[in-house]
């Protein structure tokens, strides 16, 4: 196993119950890699474990960043070192400008770690606010999106599309080495799938590694992973190129798990 | 059963009220306000300390205050200033260079020490002076007014500050002028140890405009001060008034105010309060909807922390048919910090029609924290439309997880929640300036 993020026979559980039992990957930058299950199969909590959600506790196993273990890292920490989570449900924050939100976090991420700040992190110095609209306005145009989302409270209101389209330019802005996309093909027709997809795959490239976690394989159709995983009751029961996710399309996840029982 | 000990009064005000009578007199204050002065004195005699059993006062105590009452000096009066240069660091500093481009009354202890009527204001015929100066030279504008909407005997405080009064303000727009610029008024104490009671009145004739803007600052000191005052406001029929009132106290302040507006027929309101200084505060505010098409918009916050205690009244009094009042009243509170809103809707039998709204949305920080409100109704017509709510709760940690997760250190994530619970308060105040400082305000006490 080896990879910029690796996941060791990691067990987690939600309030006593064990979701996740003995799960390994390693994602490098560069690649993509779409991680697909049935509903109840621990995806979510997959995602959100390596994104340092508090409901999730680790058991055992360990999550490696560049070798060391970010296991004690709050969710903050994870984010600066470049590791993103597009959110299956993203949040609304009326009052809060997407605009300044983003300035913000784009300060906090390129805020150089200081062992001295006590945790502080300065968000309102970095990049002045002129440079910072000048590099939103040019990825919101990559991403067809209308200039007036600067200003518009986050997410307060937003379409289902265009919360996935805000997700993707946050990732845009915030440039993560290893970014994990949520069920971001969820509730979106096809148009919007084709404009959030054409992001990714924008962004895609060697200094980005992508994990997709996908129910269907609808947005496999657009992406265009170089590994793909299958994920049954909490563990990754196979592995394969692009051509399995075609081979679950087809024949579905049944095969998987009588395969599975069978060995 | 226990019996409630009847609190008798700490101190004898006499000493102070006959000392204010007489430095009224020498200041030749009009004959028609010490007249007024006089009574407000004897009602003072027939009051007594406010009672925890008097509703009102049943969540806020003042027992700290009055153990510091009869050691208040309610007459300091510093030099007067004969420019901006002239006033305190802070005030200048609020003013942010802005000083220019508003009519500029400031009030520093008992005295109303700087009067800048704006030339711009002043040749569209609007009126901004200190009220001791419209007692003399106001008297058929003012008299009418003064004390219409804010009644002497309402408590023993009020009491108090009609017969201490001293400073405050008078502003007067004339039929269908629109004042072209704001009308700023700052209170400063130097120091502990005081005790003011200013009172405003400001009268806008239909069709007229403007838009107010009243701060309250100090430093912290050790020691108790009063601040007891009242503000009167006359929105004439059709004209609009935007008045924001900023209470920013240094923690030793006790703040005890007194807003009254009276709307005539389709006039409007849009009042801003906002608390964020002081050790306790007791606010009343009462809208009286008295013309058909009146439309009050009421917009509040408060941010407490340490063991700051915030007590805010409100009325919404629709008088006539067709009148509208819209009240939201934030308030968000961290450490042992403490808030009381208590609102009430009347509608009067006649004022069908009437739409009112009133919502309180509690936002707490802490476990020790406290937020109470008693929200209620009092509807005599039968054709009306009234709703009102509250709400209270701790952060949300969904929010708080989805900041993180874009790399925003807790607190951080924090600030920006409890910016973005603010913000449509503080997106109405007027002038960028002040918006800005009190999102540094906020800033400030959520580190």
């Amino acid at each position: 196993m080896n990879g910029d993020l690796i996941v060791k026979d990691l067990h987690v559980s939600v309030e006593g119950k064990e979701i996740l039992k003995g799960l390994s990957l390693g994602v490098k930058k560069g690649e993509i890699h779409a991680l697909m299950g049935p509903n109840g199969s621990g995806k979510s909590t997959f995602a959100n474990t390596l994104m340092g959600h508090p409901k999730y506790e680790v058991t055992s196993g360990d999550i490696l960043w560049k070798g060391e273990s970010i296991l004690e890292k709050e969710t903050d920490e994870r984010a600066r070192l470049g590791l993103f989570m597009a959110f299956q449900y993203p949040v609304a924050i009326p009052g809060l400008t997407f605009g300044s939100f983003l300035r913000a976090a784009l300060n906090a991420r390129l805020a150089p770690a200081d062992p001295h700040a006590n945790g502080k992190v300065p968000t309102k110095k970095g990049m002045p606010p002129k440079e910072f609209r000048e590099l939103l306005r040019k990825q919101m145009k990559m991403l067809k999106v209308d200039d007036s989302f600067a200003t518009r409270y986050l997410n307060d209101g937003f379409s289902g599309g265009e919360k996935k389209r805000a997700e993707i330019l946050q990732m845009a802005v915030l440039k993560p080495e290893i970014a994990i996309m949520d069920e971001t093909d969820s509730g979106l027709d096809i148009d919007a799938l084709k404009v959030v997809s054409e992001g990714v795959n924008a962004l895609a490239g060697p200094h980005l590694g992508i994990l997709v976690i996908t129910h269907y394989n609808r947005i496999l159709n657009y992406i265009t992973p170089s590994r793909v995983h299958v994920m049954i009751d909490g563990r990754i029961v196979t592995s394969g190129g692009p051509e399995l996710a075609l081979e679950l399309e087809t024949r579905g996840y049944d095969w998987v798990r009588e395969e599975v029982s069978s060995r | 059963m226990t019996t409630l000990s009847t609190k008798t009064p700490v101190i004898d005000p006499t000493p102070w009220t006959q000392k204010a009578l007489a430095r009224a007199k020498s200041a030749r204050e009009g004959t028609w306000a010490l007249e007024r002065r006089r009574a407000a004195i004897g009602t003072l005699g027939t009051l007594s300390l406010p009672k925890r059993d008097d509703e009102l006062w049943r969540r806020t105590d003042f027992g700290t205050l009055e153990m510091w009452l009869a050691t208040l000096d309610p007459f300091s009066q510093p030099p007067m200033a004969r420019n901006v240069d002239d006033l305190p660091a802070p005030v200048i500093e609020r003013l942010a260079g802005e000083g220019t481009r508003a009519a500029l009354l400031v009030q520093r202890d008992a005295g109303v020490v700087l009067e800048q009527t704006h030339p711009t204001l002043q040749s569209q015929g609007v009126t901004v002076c200190s009220l001791d100066r419209a007692t003399r030279e106001h008297e058929a504008l003012l008299g009418p007014h003064y004390g219409s909407l804010l009644h002497d005997d309402y408590d023993w405080y009020a009491a108090l500050g009609s017969s201490l009064r001293q400073g405050g303000a008078f502003v007067h727009v004339p039929k269908g002028v629109k004042a072209e610029l704001p009308v700023r008024l700052f209170h400063w104490l130097d120091g502990a140890g005081r005790l003011v009671a200013p009172r405003s009145v400001v009268v806008v004739e239909a069709g007229a405009e403007v838009t107010m803007i009243e701060e309250y600052l100090s430093e912290t000191v050790e020691g108790a001060s009063l601040h007891a005052g009242g503000v009167e406001v006359f929105v004439g029929d059709g004209a609009k008034v935007t008045y924001a009132q900023i209470q920013d106290w240094g923690r030793n302040v006790f703040h005890y105010g007194n807003t009254r507006a009276r709307l005539g027929r389709d006039a409007e309101l849009q009042w801003m309060q906002v608390m964020v200084g002081g050790r306790m505060t007791k606010a009343n505010g009462y809208f009286n909807l008295d013309g058909t098409g009146a439309r009050a918009f009421v917009n509040g916050f408060m941010f407490g922390d340490q063991r700051q205690h915030f007590h805010l009244h409100t009325l919404q009094r629709h008088l006539q048919p067709h009148t509208t009042s819209d009240l939201l009243i934030k308030c968000c509170l961290k450490d042992r910090a403490r808030s009381v809103y208590q609102g009430l809707i009347q509608v009067a039998e006649k004022a069908q029609r009437t739409d009112a709204y009133q919502a309180n949305r509690n936002l707490l920080l802490s476990d020790q924290a406290r937020a109470d409100s008693i929200p209620g109704l009092e509807i005599l017509a039968n054709d009306v439309r009234c709703t009102h709510g509250a709400t209270l709760g701790f952060l949300d940690p969904d929010h708080l997880y989805y900041l993180m997760a874009r790399g925003l250190p807790r607190l951080e994530a924090q600030r920006l929640i409890v910016e973005a619970f603010f913000e449509p308060v503080i997106e109405r105040i007027p002038l960028e300036t002040v918006r800005e400082r009190l999102r540094g305000e906020i800033e400030r006490k959520i580190d």
